[in-house]
C-alpha cells in the first residue's frame, strides 16, 4: 500500500447548503448568498448544459465541495475506473476544496443500488475499505472525505461500534471525516446508543465538514428524510460537536419538499449562529 | 480476505432486490438462505431484522421508480400511475442500474418498452420514451463545438463554403414517431399522473421530432418533412455543405440552414 495521502486540511470555509436543482435559477440569477455550496458529484459528471453552467457560475463566486453518492467504497465489486476518470475530470474543472463520498457500500457486481448500504463493523471490512480508499486517493491525487451514513440494520458479525470503525478507517487510510450530525441521531435511535458517545470518540483533527438535515419519525425507527428544516435535536448535537471538536465547515441538506431559497439560506445562517453560541458557552475540547 | 464481506453483500443484495420484498424473499428462500439471513442481520423485538431490511428493499425500488417518473413524466401520464409503476417494476427487474449516475438509469427504457406488453396497447409508446430520454440527454450533454451563428458563418469566405464541415450539436437527437407527440406534450402535467391513463392516442403518419439544447434550455420541434429529417441525419454523421446541397439541392438547404442557425442546431466541426 502506498503511503496515505495527508488528510484534507481543516479549513473552515463557513456555512452553506447542498446545491440542488431548484436552486439553479437563484444561482444563475441573483446568486447564492451563502459561504459555500456542496455539489453532488454525479449530477455534474456529464459535464455540460445547465448543471455545469450553474456549477461554474457558483464556483466563480465561492468555494465548492464535491460530495458523491456512488463510489461504493465498501463494496466488494471492483472499483469503477470509468467513474473515477469522470470524477477526476470534474475535479480538474471545478477545483473543489475537497472531495467526499460515504463510508458504505452500494454496488454489487456490475449493478448499483443508488443507496447507502451499511457495512459490518469488522476488521475484515476495515482492511477492505482502507485498501480501496488508497486506490481512490492515488487515482484522484487527494485525500477523501468520508461521511457516516444513516443505518437501519446491523450485522451480527460486527465486532466494534460504528464510531470505532469510522475512526479506524480514517486513521489507517489518511481519509478525513464528514460528520453527518443527523445521521448520528438517526442511527443512535435505530440502534439505541448515545449520540454524544459517537461524537466524542472521533478524532477532532480528522473532521473537516459537518452535515445538518432533518429526519422522519416513523414510529419504531427514524428515517433520514432530508425533508424540512433541521430539527432541534440536530441543532443540540451540532452544538455538542462544536464544543467538542471546534468550529467546522457546515452544510445544511434539504432535498425533499424544498422550501424557498430564503428558508434554506436561513438554515445556513442558523448553523453559523449555533456554532458561535456553542463556542461562546463552552470551549472546544479536542 | 473479503470472503465474509462478499457473502454478506451477496445476501443483502439478493434480499433487497427480490421482486416482492423481504418477507417474500424469505418465504421463497431455501433453509440455508433463511439461516444465513438470521445469522447475518440483527434486529430488536420492536424492529426486527426483516422489517429493517424492508426499509432498504423499499428504498431500492422507489428510488429507481422515482427517477424514471422524473425523466419519463409524459409516458407516466399516458399510462397512469398504476400501469407506469408496473412498467417501472418490470424494468427495474430486467435492467438493473449499471451506471454510477442514477440519471442514466433510464437509458435502456425505450428499448425495453418496445418489447413490453404496454407497447402493444399503445402503439408507438417506445418512441415517446425515446423522445423523453433524448430530452434528458440533451439537458447536460457537453457540446464539443458551440452552435454556429449567422455572424460566424457570414465571415466564411464564399470559396470555403463547399468544404465547410457541418454537424448537429452534440445534444441533438432525432426520433421517428407515429404518436401525436406535439399534441401530447401540450397536455403534459406532472401532477396529473394520479388522474389515471390518458386515452390511447390515434396514430399519425410517421414523422420526425428533433430534440436539442439551445443555451441552457431543452428544445424540441417536428421536422418540416422527411427531407429535412434526412438532412439533419446527414448532419448528425457530419458532412460538408457541398454534400448536403448535392443530396437535397441548394435552395432547400439554404432555407433550412437559416432555421438551423436560429435554432442553434448546427455547429462547424474542427
Amino acid at each position: 500500500m502506498a503511503t496515505p495521502e495527508p488528510p484534507a486540511a481543516r479549513q473552515h470555509l463557513g456555512h452553506g447548503v447542498g446545491l440542488r436543482v431548484p436552486h439553479f435559477e437563484q444561482a444563475l440569477g441573483p446568486g447564492l448568498d451563502v459561504d459555500l455550496v456542496e455539489a453532488i458529484s454525479e449530477n455534474f459528471l456529464p459535464g455540460g448544459g445547465r448543471p455545469m453552467a450553474v456549477l461554474q457560475r457558483v464556483r466563480a463566486t465561492m468555494p465548492v465541495v464535491l460530495h458523491g453518492v456512488s463510489l461504493a467504497i465498501g463494496s466488494v465489486a471492483p472499483l469503477r475506473h470509468d467513474y473515477l476518470d469522470r470524477l477526476a475530470t470534474l475535479i480538474e474543472r471545478i477545483e473543489p476544496a475537497w472531495v467526499g463520498d460515504h463510508l458504505c457500500w452500494g454496488a454489487h457486481g456490475h449493478h448499483h443500488s443508488h443507496d447507502l448500504l451499511p457495512l459490518p463493523y469488522t476488521e475484515e471490512a476495515i482492511e477492505h475499505v482502507v485498501q480501496r480508499i488508497d486506490a481512490v486517493q492515488t487515482r484522484l491525487r487527494r485525500a477523501l472525505v468520508l461521511e457516516n451514513v444513516s443505518s437501519y440494520v446491523g450485522y451480527r458479525h460486527s465486532t466494534m461500534p460504528e464510531w470505532e470503525f469510522l475512526r479506524e478507517v480514517v486513521l489507517r487510510s489518511g481519509a478525513s471525516i464528514l460528520l453527518d450530525v443527523n445521521n448520528v441521531i438517526v442511527s443512535a435511535v435505530n440502534f439505541g446508543f448515545e449520540p454524544q458517545r459517537y461524537v466524542d470518540a472521533l478524532p477532532s483533527d480528522r473532521i473537516v465538514q459537518l452535515h445538518l438535515a432533518n429526519h422522519a419519525d416513523r414510529g419504531h425507527f427514524r428515517f433520514d428524510s432530508h425533508e424540512g428544516p433541521v430539527p432541534e435535536a440536530v441543532w443540540q448535537l451540532h452544538a455538542h460537536v462544536v464544543r467538542r471538536h471546534g468550529p467546522i465547515t457546515t452544510i445544511v441538506e434539504w432535498d425533499n419538499g424544498l422550501g424557498s431559497w430564503t428558508q434554506l439560506r436561513e438554515q445556513a445562517d442558523r448553523a453559523r449562529a449555533n456554532e458561535a453560541a456553542a463556542l461562546a458557552h463552552g470551549s472546544a475540547t479536542p | 480476505m473479503t470472503t465474509s464481506l462478499a457473502r454478506l453483500q451477496a445476501l443483502f443484495w439478493r434480499a433487497i432486490t427480490h421482486p416482492s420484498g423481504i418477507a417474500a424473499f424469505l418465504r421463497d428462500a431455501d433453509d440455508a438462505t433463511r439461516e444465513a439471513f438470521a445469522e447475518a442481520f440483527a434486529g430488536t423485538p420492536q424492529f426486527d431484522a426483516r422489517a429493517r431490511m424492508e426499509v432498504y428493499a423499499d428504498a431500492y425500488f422507489w428510488r429507481l421508480h422515482d427517477v424514471l417518473l422524473d425523466h419519463f413524466g409524459l409516458l407516466a401520464q399516458l399510462l397512469g400511475r398504476d400501469r407506469f409503476r408496473n412498467l417501472a417494476t418490470d424494468y427495474v427487474l430486467a435492467c438493473p442500474s449499471t451506471d454510477p449516475d442514477i440519471r442514466r438509469f433510464g437509458a435502456r427504457l425505450p428499448g425495453f418498452v418496445a418489447g413490453h406488453p404496454e407497447a402493444a396497447r399503445v402503439p408507438g409508446l417506445e418512441t415517446l420514451a425515446a423522445i423523453e430520454w433524448a430530452m434528458v440527454r440533451a439537458l447536460d450533454a457537453e457540446h464539443a463545438h458551440a452552435p454556429a451563428s449567422r455572424a460566424r458563418l457570414a465571415q466564411v469566405p464564399l470559396p470555403q463554403w463547399p468544404a465547410l464541415q457541418l454537424r448537429l450539436v452534440d445534444s441533438a437527437s432525432l426520433v421517428d414517431t407515429t404518436l401525436p407527440f406535439l399534441a401530447l406534450w401540450q397536455q403534459h402535467d406532472r401532477d396529473a399522473i394520479a388522474a389515471g391513463p390518458l386515452p390511447v392516442p390515434a396514430t399519425q403518419p410517421r414523422h420526425t421530432i428533433v430534440i436539442w439544447r439551445e443555451r441552457l434550455s431543452v428544445m424540441h420541434r417536428g421536422c418540416d418533412d422527411d427531407d429535412e429529417a434526412a438532412a439533419l441525419r446527414q448532419l448528425g454523421e457530419g458532412c460538408s455543405f457541398e454534400a448536403l446541397c448535392e443530396r437535397h439541392g441548394a435552395q432547400p438547404v439554404v432555407l433550412w440552414m437559416q432555421r438551423w442557425l436560429d435554432d442553434a442546431l448546427v455547429c462547424v466541426a474542427g
